[in-house]
Parts: structure tokens; C-alpha cells; sequence
């Protein structure tokens, strides 16, 4: 007679003529789908991630753009329109940003922007200080802050912030441009432009009167005769002469750029254009005198005609 | 004569059914969850390119229209289809940005789309916005300030993504965005 237990082996995989057999067939079967149930949590666990992240990603580029898009709204407003605000809010109309104080501003699903406006302060070299120093006109703080939720309810913050600078208006010291070299400068030659020997230019003047030193580039002298420059002094330094120092060589005609070898001249400082002498006699002859800064600035005198000069040197 | 049930036969029964039964409650939502899974994470993929190509392009505006010479309101059309956008770059070269309509094949058939442009001087024109993505709105405004000064531009982008069988049209990957680019003060209005 044939078992009937023997025709279940095939069923209860583990027959083992144990009555207590089914409980183990039972525990496998339950073991199994606790398995399967098991990796499918797993693997639903993962899509969970991958969508939380996949939408955490989704927003926080959102929120990037936002918050770029508050700062370019802020950069293109008039500079006199930032008002300074913790508060600031943003509205678009008519093609012109408006800033307003009605912050925190919904700009999506769970995404909100405020923006900021505040002062800067700068110590004496114009450096920005976050304490002391005093309130650059010309300066402004910008900030765009997007605050968002995720969508595991996680809160998170996004912040832009820049520097805007009333570059084109400035009021305030730090941005204003250098004065011109040349508008420090006077140059006398009315009363004391004087021919020695008949061909040495002396006593016109130099004068630097403004508050920083001036830096003179280049010397161009122009008259109307034929002769030729032969050396430049300022004071008692030779700045220029055929044989050097300077550039260029040789004996110049008019109107020649002669180097001046980076003359400097001091604020409040006096220097004679001196022992300027040429090939031949300059009795009666008319000159100007140009002046070039190494700013690019240049002051010119309007022709004049030196005393003196009735030595003869042909 | 009495038989005695030989209680292995009835468990295993039992335990048959309570596998088939267990096997039933798990399945359906098992499946429907692999389903689900499956289609989210294709719908993340597709979500994914929509956002790094909608980023790829308007950081691509951004970073020509910051370092403009000038821009030409008034050669570009704005307000009405077909729009573009007129700028020159920082060598002078004339650039152009518009949204054609095109048709592209997919594997579900040909479909009708919009893309976005870009032609530099003579050169031939190349596409910013893949042949799957749908630019469904491209709008560009001047932005000004109290003076009137151009200062920046706004763009609105729209995209999507056309389903392969063009049925439902969109595969419910979409991409929106309001931005506004702000201009360096050496760049001019033409």
C-alpha cells in the first residue's frame, strides 16, 4: 500500500512523515511571500526616493531661477528706486519691474521670494565693512531669498545676493573718477618766456596747483621756423636731448613728441621748462607748448612769441 | 470502519489556500505598484531632461545676453508670432533666436512641434531645444527702468514633452518658467 504521504512529497517539499510537517510548509510559504513582500517594499521604497529626489531636484532648479530672476529684476531698476527693505517683494507690469514691501511672496507651489535692498558701508579705502565705516551713496546690498518645501515637507532656503553700484551717477567719493592731470596744471608763459643766447628757451612755468602730483608724459613743442630741438630741461633735470636721455634720437623738427620721462610734478610745485635749446636762432619766433599726462590728458598753450632772442647762432 | 483524517491533508489543503489567497492579496497592488514604479521612473527621466534642457537654454540666453553689444527691439518681434529675438554678440556678430515650427519623427509617428533657434551671423542656424521637446510658448519682453533704459529681458518658456504615440499628446513631463536676464550697462538698445 502506497503511502499517501509519499504522493505529497512533491507538495510539502520536506515530507518527512512528521505530523507536524505542515506547519513548516506553512512557515515557508509565509517566509516566501514575507520575502517577495519584502524586496517589492524595497523596491517601492527606492521609487519613493527617486521621486522625492527627482522633485526635490525639480524644485530646487525652480527655485535657482527664482531666485536669479529676483536678483535681475533688482539689477534692473534705477538705482534711485532701491529703497532699502527687509520685505521686498516683486511685481512685473508694463515691461518695468515695481519693488514693493509685501514680502513673503508666493511665486509657485510651496515656493515664496522675498527680496532685500540694504545699504553698504565702506571704511576709507573704500573697502566694504560689515561694521563702522560710513554709508556709500552709491552702493546698494541686493538679496533674493526663495524659501520651498520639498516634497517630503522638508523646508529649504535659496539665496542670491550682489552688489549694485550707481556707477553711472556716482555721488559719493569712492566711484567718482580722478580730476583730469591737466586741469591742475597752468603753464606761465605770457610774462616770462625768455630766448637766452638767441636760441635757449627759459623761465615758462609749470605749475601743478592741485591737491595730488601730475605726471607728465610727453612734451610736443611747435614754431615756425626751420630749426631743430636739440634738449628739454625741467628745472635742473635734462628730460630729453638728441643723445638720450629720452626718445626719440637725434635733433627733432616741430611739432615732435619728445618722452618726458615720467616728469613728475608735486602738488603746489613750480618747474621751469628750461635750457630748451635749439639749432639756430629763435629771436621773434612763435611757439606752443603741449603737454601730456600719463592719464591722457594733455594742456596746450595758445602760441606765444619769448622775449629776448636777438643773439645770433646760425 | 473509521478512518482518521490524516490531518496533513487538510493543513496542506489549507495551506494551499491560505498561499493562493496571500498570493491574491499581495499580486494585484504588487503589480499595479511595479506599474507604477515603471512609469514614474520613466516619467522622472523625461521630467528630468525637460529640466536640464529648459536650464541648458536659458543659461545659454543668459550668458550671450550678458556679454550683448546691443539688442534690437525694434528688429525683433515680440508680441506676435513668429517671434524672435535680435541681438548682436560681443564681437558684433548678429544673433537671432526664434521658435519655428518643425515636424519630427518619432516612433510613434510624425508630430508637429516647436523649437527653439540659434543663428550667429551667416552661419547655419543650429537647434537649442531637442527634436522631443515642444517649446508650447516662447515670449520675450523688454524690461525697463524709470528712465526707460532697457535693462533686462524677460522670458516666459513653456516646453513639453510630445508622447512617441501621439496619443495622449504629452507624456505629462512639462517644463515652465518666467526669467528675466539682466543687461550690462554696455549693452545698447538698437
Amino acid at each position: 500500500m502506497t503511502d499517501p504521504r509519499h504522493n505529497r512529497r512533491g507538495l510539502v517539499l520536506r515530507g518527512s512523515g512528521s505530523e507536524g510537517e505542515g506547519g513548516f510548509v506553512l512557515l515557508e510559504a509565509l517566509l516566501a511571500i514575507g520575502t517577495l513582500a519584502f524586496f517589492l517594499m524595497a523596491a517601492n521604497g527606492l521609487a519613493f526616493i527617486a521621486k522625492v529626489g527627482s522633485g526635490r531636484t525639480h524644485q530646487a532648479e525652480l527655485a535657482t531661477w527664482t531666485a536669479q530672476e529676483g536678483m535681475d529684476a533688482l539689477q534692473s531698476l534705477s538705482f534711485s528706486s532701491l529703497t532699502n527693505t527687509t520685505v521686498g517683494s516683486l511685481s512685473f507690469a508694463g515691461g518695468r519691474w515695481t519693488l514693493g514691501t509685501s514680502a513673503p511672496q508666493t511665486v509657485g507651489t510651496n515656493m515664496t521670494r522675498t527680496v532685500k535692498v540694504s545699504s553698504v558701508s565702506r571704511d576709507g579705502s573704500c573697502n566694504v565693512v560689515t561694521s563702522g565705516g560710513t554709508t556709500d551713496a552709491d552702493s546698494k546690498k541686493l538679496e533674493s531669498v526663495v524659501a520651498w518645501t520639498d516634497v517630503a515637507g522638508r523646508s529649504h532656503t535659496t539665496t542670491l545676493s550682489s552688489l549694485r553700484t550707481q556707477w553711472e551717477n556716482p555721488q559719493g567719493t569712492c566711484f567718482k573718477p580722478p580730476a583730469a592731470q591737466s586741469t591742475q596744471v597752468t603753464i606761465d608763459f605770457t610774462t616770462a618766456g625768455q630766448w637766452f643766447g638767441g636760441k635757449q628757451l627759459r623761465m615758462v612755468y609749470v605749475t601743478n596747483s592741485g591737491t595730488s602730483a601730475v605726471v607728465v608724459d610727453k612734451v610736443k613743442l611747435t614754431w615756425t621756423n626751420g630749426r631743430e630741438i636739440q634738449q628739454l630741461f625741467f628745472g635742473t633735470t635734462k628730460i630729453w636731448s638728441s643723445s638720450g636721455p629720452g626718445t626719440p634720437s637725434g635733433t627733432q623738427q616741430s611739432g615732435t613728441d619728445l618722452n618726458a620721462q615720467n616728469l613728475t610734478i608735486a602738488a603746489g610745485q613750480t618747474v621751469e621748462l628750461n635750457k630748451t635749446q635749439f639749432t639756430g636762432s629763435m629771436g621773434g619766433t612763435t611757439l606752443t607748448l603741449k603737454l601730456t599726462f600719463t592719464d591722457g590728458s594733455s594742456v596746450t598753450t595758445p602760441p606765444f612769441t619769448p622775449t629776448g632772442g636777438n643773439g645770433s647762432d646760425d | 470502519m473509521k478512518h482518521r483524517r490524516s490531518p496533513i491533508l487538510g493543513v496542506t489543503l489549507l495551506e494551499t489556500i491560505l498561499y493562493i489567497a496571500l498570493l491574491a492579496i499581495i499580486f494585484p497592488p504588487t503589480v499595479a505598484a511595479l506599474l507604477r514604479l515603471s512609469q514614474e521612473t520613466s516619467l522622472y527621466d523625461v521630467q528630468h531632461r525637460m529640466d536640464a534642457q529648459a536650464g541648458t537654454v536659458l543659461s545659454q540666453l543668459t550668458i550671450d545676453l550678458t556679454q550683448a553689444g546691443s539688442v534690437s527691439i525694434s528688429q525683433s518681434t515680440l508680441t506676435s508670432d513668429p517671434r524672435s529675438l535680435r541681438f548682436t554678440d560681443s564681437a558684433g556678430t548678429t544673433v537671432i533666436v526664434d521658435r519655428p515650427t518643425t515636424t519630427v519623427t518619432l516612433n510613434g509617428g510624425s508630430q508637429t512641434i516647436r523649437r527653439l533657434r540659434m543663428q550667429r551671423g551667416s552661419a547655419a542656424p543650429f537647434w537649442l531645444t531637442d527634436p522631443d521637446i515642444d517649446v508650447s510658448s516662447f515670449t520675450v519682453q523688454a524690461v525697463r527702468n524709470a528712465s526707460s533704459v532697457l535693462t533686462g529681458l524677460r522670458f516666459h518658456l513653456s516646453a513639453v514633452m510630445p508622447n512617441a504615440s501621439a496619443n495622449p499628446p504629452y507624456r505629462g513631463a512639462d517644463f515652465v518658467s518666467d526669467v528675466t536676464v539682466g543687461l550690462r550697462p554696455q549693452t545698447t538698445e538698437t
